[in-house]
């Protein structure tokens, strides 16, 4: 199925030239695939349980005038598979429907919403992936030295502490007992950068710590099994210093499955954003999309929960495309 | 620690022991009911009647605490316990014959969070402990199914399974006397380490109203209930978080400790 490896001139990294012919097609095949599946899943969940969301929406002393209306503006009345094409039409135009609650379109709500959870994502994955990996590759390049077992130490206790629960203690010390950075809110990016800055600041520090420690623990792990690779001794054998091979040599290799790992930890992240939207009280998507459970704002909850499965499975993709960009080695494996 | 395997064993052990035994101790003793209000005496101080106080409704935090901590642990072993079960079958079919439905299926779950199949389940049917276990176990399931079918094909190219088959043994009885008992060391570790996961996931639902509701106290519900009261109160907030840590801890140590002590009981199999 593959190129015999030798055939491929060593260094020379095409994006496509990594993969096969059938792979260039099976990845994004399959994905879509499985968004497809995710896509049914979802209808079903909203759409195929019992409970009439007029009835939930209109409460008990509705009139089957009013509960016929809406059944009619809803679409309920047209079959599950034509609703359920009527919803992926809709959504690939970009059209996801209508709030029940707030009565405007829900990518208006959810553009909104984003203004504060996407810097929110990108800061924590910034700040987990910027102090990870300088952690991970200290204790491995002091393997087994009081410093490696002091950092394996604290970050296996950061690995156990609930993210959520680390932004409330965050919050008494910094906000409610130094009075550094605010406790909750988000003012909005119209105020300027710094104060919608200082707002995000906290709740990305509580995301990113949990993830930095795993981070951490599997850079040190990676670096340690690319460090006895063959490799770095013929490497040392030609003449590079230890720290020439850990830095030169060790790091770049080691990096790749730390990024795979980073596209892996993404949905927990998103569930991490959410948490913690919660208890700083950003108006972010994850605080819309409680807010719609609550209520049981379908078009919301049902189209959230798609965007977010298309966006992860989009950066998965992508995600996999780097990873292989960078080391050819792995298109081969399957 | 990985040069210590039974130090991390250990200190996993008294971890989850402190938290655990006086835990299950006071469900036994009281039921998994939360304490009753009682508002005479909120806030109490620390007193031999209430080890820790009393929380913004009279009732002591400790007991409150302490049957959230068992009322948690009894959701994740539940969840993980599902997850492992049918997570090994759709593994071991995988392992034995290409099933790209069933590792499709199990990439589905890089995309779906606990929180959001919770979402969908709560939305639909309300809050309820058997949705909350059903996200928490489809959330582990995908691991479950890629470690078991990965431990599984490693030993299906052995040679006394080629041996087996040629003795004309089929399939199951193959995978239940062969394959099962010597990946089952390596079972027990995941299923330790998905108890530290689940842990987290239930205190992450139930804070934010997603898993198990009302009446039964949690970890998760403890947190958010007593989250108002941080700056007069801090440890109402402290005490269920560092019961969560101490839990999580101890079950991702215990799992660290397994695993070393499986590559120990390997490399001495092996020299």
């Amino acid at each position: 199925m593959d190129k015999p490896a030798h055939r491929r001139l060593p260094g020379r990294r095409r994006f496509l030239g990594t993969m096969t012919g059938m792979d260039i097609f099976r990845i994004p095949v399959e994905r879509l695939l499985l968004l497809i599946v995710a896509s049914l899943v979802i209808f079903a969940a909203m759409n195929l349980l019992p409970g009439d969301p007029a009835a939930v929406m209109l409460g008990l002393d509705a009139s089957p005038e009013s509960l016929t209306a809406l059944h009619h503006q809803l679409g309920l009345e047209l079959s599950l598979p034509s609703r359920y094409a009527h919803w992926i039409n809709a959504f690939l135009h970009g059209d996801l429907g209508r709030s029940y609650i707030y009565d405007v379109p829900v990518s208006r709500l959810i553009g909104e919403r984003l203004q504060s959870s996407l810097p929110l994502i990108l800061l924590a994955m910034l700040l987990s992936l910027g102090t990870g990996i300088p952690l991970g590759t200290m204790a491995a390049a002091n393997r087994g030295t009081a410093l490696d077992n002091g950092l394996m130490g604290v970050i296996q206790l950061f690995k156990s502490i609930p993210d959520f629960w680390l932004a409330m203690m965050m919050t008494f010390l910094f906000s409610l007992t130094l009075h550094w950075l605010p406790s909750s809110g988000f003012p909005g990016w119209g105020e300027g950068i710094a104060p919608a800055l200082r707002a995000l600041t906290l709740p990305a520090i509580a995301l990113a710590i949990p993830q930095a420690a795993i981070t951490a623990r599997f850079m040190r792990s990676s670096l340690i099994e690319t460090l006895s690779q063959d490799f770095i001794r013929t490497a040392r054998a030609q003449g590079y210093s230890r720290g020439g091979v850990l830095w030169r040599i060790a790091l770049p290799n080691a990096l790749i499955p730390v990024l795979t790992l980073a596209g892996i930890q993404l949905p927990v992240l998103v569930t991490g954003t959410i948490i913690v939207e919660s208890v700083f009280s950003l108006p972010g998507c994850g605080k819309l999309l409680l807010e719609a459970v609550n209520q049981r704002d379908i078009p919301v909850v049902q189209n959230l929960v798609m965007l977010i499965v298309t966006a992860v499975m989009i950066l998965n993709v992508l995600m996999t495309a780097l990873v292989r960009w960078l080391d050819p080695r792995l298109g081969t494996e399957s | 620690m990985t040069t210590h395997p039974n130090r991390a064993l250990r200190a996993g052990g008294i971890l989850l022991g402190i938290v655990l035994l006086p835990a299950t101790l006071i469900a036994l003793l009281n039921g998994d009911q939360a304490p009753p209000i009682d508002v005479m005496h909120r806030y109490a101080p620390v007193s031999l009647l209430h080890p820790l106080g009393t929380d913004p409704f009279g009732r002591d935090i400790m007991v409150h605490v302490l049957t959230g901590a068992f009322n948690s642990v009894t959701i994740a072993v539940i969840s993980v316990c599902l997850a492992t079960i049918v997570g090994t079958v759709l593994g071991l079919i995988a392992a034995a014959r290409p099933a790209r439905s069933i590792m499709g299926l199990a990439d589905l779950g890089l995309a779906f969070p606990p929180v959001l199949i919770a979402a969908l389940l709560v939305t639909a049917l309300g809050a309820s402990a058997t949705g909350e276990i059903l996200a928490i176990a489809l959330f582990g399931l995908p691991a479950q199914i890629r470690i078991t079918r990965q431990a599984a094909r490693s030993i299906l190219i052995q040679d006394y399974i080629a041996a087996s088959r040629l003795a004309g043994r089929g399939p199951v009885y193959i995978m239940r006397r062969h394959v099962l008992p010597n990946i089952l060391p390596l079972l027990t570790v995941q299923a330790t380490s998905s108890l530290a996961l689940a842990i987290l996931s239930d205190a992450g639902l139930s804070y934010l109203g997603l898993g198990a509701p009302p009446p039964r106290p949690n970890l998760g519900r403890a947190l958010a209930s007593y989250q108002i009261h941080i700056f007069d109160h801090p440890l109402l907030v402290a005490i269920p978080g560092l019961t969560i840590m101490l839990l999580v801890l101890g079950f991702n140590m215990l799992g660290d400790g397994l695993r070393d002590a499986l590559d120990a009981a390997h490399e001495e199999q092996t020299p």
